[in-house]
């Protein structure tokens, strides 16, 4: 019988703030942009997509520590020089959102993407979790 | 001169927030010496799914965001869904500055920047006196 589950969820950890576990090593950032993310289960695992506009892959960090993942990247728009801002409705240099996993999900295997502007995170379940078809046997 | 940029564009704002539910994607606007800079936020928006016109006087940067291309691998379910999709329109008025013959749009990791020349100030014309 399996587990019907629904705490394969990534639930937020917190909207802006700086992790306990990071804040000794990390020099505390201006606030980020919080990116809109769309999260997909299906039998395999999750799939969580960020929209981070003029972010690059070398600005682009994922990573998974004890069960939190945190996706950040700084964003850059080539500008020209002597430029006066007019009118803007983005403000700030980077994104950043942090989600915790339940422990259905396997942290060695996330594989990320990013293509135009919109990172792909994979974090597929342990083996364990994934449903498996049982052959009913017959005679 | 800029002012009359900035202020057409707030106008076009409030009238089409009101409007529709479309998506309103997020819009820079500066100016430079030479010219009018636009950087608008279009993450997962395919190049050919952009439309950037001029028409009098008007700039209208519009075009969808289809469906994210996620595979159909058996039962899924959403369980988070904040991002923008389908169509999405923004308007700005030019001001008599702009140069609409000399308009280039580019777009790069999600980012689409326009930018439009200004008319060089009238120069200083020499007339000639007819005896």
């Amino acid at each position: 019988m399996s587990n019907e589950s629904t705490a394969t969820t990534p639930r937020e950890t917190r909207s802006t703030g700086v992790d306990e576990r990071t804040q000794g090593r990390r020099p505390v950032q201006a606030p980020a942009l919080f990116p809109a993310v769309d999260i997909v289960e299906n039998d395999e695992g999750i799939v969580l997509t960020a929209d981070m506009p003029g972010v690059t892959p070398q600005g682009l960090t994922v990573e998974v520590d004890h069960q939190i993942l945190t996706i950040s990247g700084s964003i850059e728009v080539d500008m020209p020089a002597g430029l006066q801002a007019v009118h803007a409705e983005l403000r700030g240099t980077r994104y950043e959102r942090r989600f915790t996993l339940s422990n259905e999900l396997d942290p060695e295997a996330v594989e990320a993407s990013l293509e135009a502007g919109v990172l792909t995170v994979r974090l597929p379940k342990k083996a364990a979790h994934k449903p498996r078809r049982i052959e009913i046997q017959t005679g | 001169m800029f002012e009359q940029l900035h202020q057409a564009h707030h106008r076009g704002m409030t009238a089409r927030s009101a409007m529709s539910a479309r998506w309103m994607p997020r819009v820079n606007l500066s100016e430079s010496a030479d010219a009018f800079h636009l950087h608008v936020d279009l993450p997962g928006v395919a190049e050919s799914d952009i439309d950037v016109s001029v028409e009098q006087g008007v700039l209208r940067i519009s075009g969808r965001r289809g469906a994210s291309t996620q595979e159909q691998a058996g039962a899924q379910r959403h369980l988070l869904r904040e991002s923008p999709q389908g169509e999405f329109r923004r308007d700005f008025s030019l001001p008599e500055s702009a140069d609409i013959t000399a308009v280039d749009a580019s777009l790069s990791q999600g980012v689409l920047a326009v930018r439009i020349g200004k008319r060089r100030e009238n120069e200083p014309r020499r007339v000639r006196i007819d005896h």
